[in-house]
């Protein structure tokens, strides 16, 4: 009886496969709205319609996929590695710290190159992780003082990019205002393969120490006891966030609510290990910033409405439902 | 044979200072001693979990310096609690083989053999499906066993491991670890308890620690008698 038990449940559960084609479902139907609605004018018309098609709806479309799936797997290593459901690059000021280092390129630059952008972003994203890991080491371990502390670096940061902001001027003011806010709107092509291969490196490196991040997430004394170099670990997985973090920045500025949602209802559909949660947390990231994107370009009558805002609107309230269930059902 | 020479630990302003112990092969071995004694730190210095000076050797072979997955062959840690973090018990069961895994692999059939063994004996059958931050103080205490047992260690360390249970999870959580030792017999078993009447039938060594020394240590019926227990807990 035991077995039979077993072998049923097993069949459910372990094989994650009808998760995956739901979500590569979810996926396909988010990108023909995308591309159909997504902002920019009509793609019927006879005139434009094409070029707004290929020129701005593809790599729209393109950004938010790989954005989408990079900010939710960013937000789950954070949330595993540091053992916190609230952190993600956006709470912890990596995307702030990104979003700086970009901001003081910028500024004291004449040109503006793709890889260096996206090297000033890694820069500030690193060098914000290091002042959270200092913390992280002098307050005894303790994961709420880093999420208040990158609470606390978030704001910091972004009053110096406001001062910098009031250097800056013509064709530069306008496009960090516009990249600020957390727009997709534009993407360059060039920073969009950065990322893409930034995303692919990171997930196979993540992939490949899957199991390490299934015993970090309970604790270092459990880590350490079941065989793991808790420490080296943890560097490594909270550099690769990072990076995944800065780079999506590198394209659309910060973008709240991604990396902090998507893998709390990921754990919804799906309680398995990291190997098993990694591609449905991509996978379902990538589906929900597309279908964002066509919200926003439904949304567009007069203005382009920024993706930014739809993310937060659908992200915060969801975000307060998973906060109440959770500790509602904890009494 | 596990030795442990000139063991010095400093955490904050608690100091542990051991100067001598060993435990043989196939022997069951009780830490008794007052709260803030230094039984966790003793328990959590030998599974490496914190920094420590001097020397702990087993069959003459220094352990200071080994790799963290060797280190976890030998030391199979139970905690008094964890981070709990949403995951299935056969998914945290699992983790006991991670030391056995090198990083790219994937767990393998016998690893879950070992799950499913581990599973049955701790009579957690029914449990494989359920998340582990759903389970009771006591559930969940079994499965942690359970864990460190699918770790096959040579050292049992066990903290407290039966505080949580009700008398029957008890006397089955005594009767396997007396069986794992009958299964390998070289292994050696460390229980750090405030009920030392349920593993007192078969127990070797009494070590006993006050204020991060030792208060004292030896067989079983030279050291644990009325006496010393009630001048180790200043009972008059």
């Amino acid at each position: 009886m035991f077995n039979i038990n077993k072998n049923r449940t097993e069949r459910i559960f372990s094989s994650p496969f009808f998760v995956y084609s739901g979500l590569i479902v979810f996926i396909l139907i988010a990108s023909y709205l995308s591309l159909k609605f997504g902002g920019a004018g009509s793609i019927d018309d006879s005139a434009t319609g094409s070029l707004i098609l290929w020129e701005i709806r593809y790599p729209r479309l393109i950004a938010s996929l790989l954005i989408g799936a990079a900010l939710s797997l960013s937000g789950y290593i954070f949330q595993t590695v540091l053992k916190n459901p609230l952190a993600d690059p956006y709470v912890l000021g990596i995307s702030s710290g990104a979003a700086l280092g970009i901001a003081l390129y910028i500024t004291f630059s004449t040109y503006i190159f793709t890889l260096a952008t996206q090297a000033s972003a890694f820069v500030g994203a690193i060098f914000t992780l290091l002042i959270l890991l200092v913390m992280f080491r002098f307050l005894l371990h303790n994961t709420v003082v880093v999420v208040l502390t990158g609470v606390g670096i978030s704001f910091f940061f972004a009053s110096i990019i406001t001062l910098l902001l009031s250097y800056m001027e013509g064709n530069k003011l306008v496009y960090m205002s516009s990249w600020l806010i957390g727009n997709i709107s534009q993407p360059e092509m060039k920073d969009l393969y950065v990322l893409g291969f930034v995303l692919l490196i990171s997930t196979l490196l993540i992939y490949v120490f899957s199991n390490a991040l299934d015993v970090i997430q309970f604790g270092e004394d459990f880590a350490v006891s079941s065989g793991l170099n808790t420490k080296s670990f943890t560097a490594l997985f909270l550099i690769l966030a990072s990076i995944l973090a800065a780079s999506s920045v590198a394209v659309c500025g910060t973008l709240g609510f991604v990396g902090l949602v998507i893998p709390h209802i990921s754990r919804l559909i799906f309680k398995g290990r990291a190997s098993g949660m990694i591609p449905i947390v991509l996978l379902f990231g990538a589906g929900f910033l597309t279908l964002c994107n066509a919200i926003a370009g439904m949304l567009s009558f007069n203005v382009e409405v920024p993706v930014g805002a739809v993310t937060s609107f659908i992200g915060a309230p969801v975000l307060i439902y998973l906060i109440f269930r959770k500790y509602k059902a904890r009494g | 044979m596990l030795e442990v020479k000139n063991l010095k630990v400093k955490r904050g302003n608690f100091n542990l200072n051991i100067d001598k112990f060993y435990l043989k092969p196939g022997s069951i071995n009780l830490v008794l001693g007052p709260n803030g004694g230094g039984k966790t730190t003793l328990l959590k210095s030998l599974a490496g979990l914190i920094d420590y000076r001097g020397e702990i050797s087993l069959e003459g072979k220094k352990l200071d310096d080994i790799n963290f997955k060797d280190r976890a062959k030998i030391f199979g840690y139970l905690s008094q609690g964890i981070y709990l973090s949403e995951l299935f018990v056969r998914d945290f069961l699992i983790l006991g083989r991670f030391p056995y895994t090198s990083l790219m692999s994937r767990y393998t059939k016998s690893d879950w053999d070992k799950v499913y063994k581990a599973s049955e004996i701790f009579d957690l059958g029914e449990y494989l499906y359920r998340d582990v931050t759903t389970l009771s103080q006591g559930e969940l205490q079994r499965v942690m066993l359970a864990k460190v047992f699918v770790q096959e260690p040579d050292i049992l360390l066990l903290d407290e491991p039966t505080t949580a249970l009700d008398i029957g999870f008890k006397e089955l959580v005594k009767k396997q670890i007396y069986k794992y030792l009958e299964l390998r017999p070289e292994s050696i078993v460390v229980i750090s308890t405030h009920e030392p009447s349920v593993f007192m039938d078969k127990t070797d060594m009494v070590l006993m620690l006050k204020h991060g020394k030792v208060f004292g240590f030896g067989e079983k019926n030279k050291v644990y008698n009325e006496a010393n227990i009630k001048k180790l807990f200043n009972l008059s």
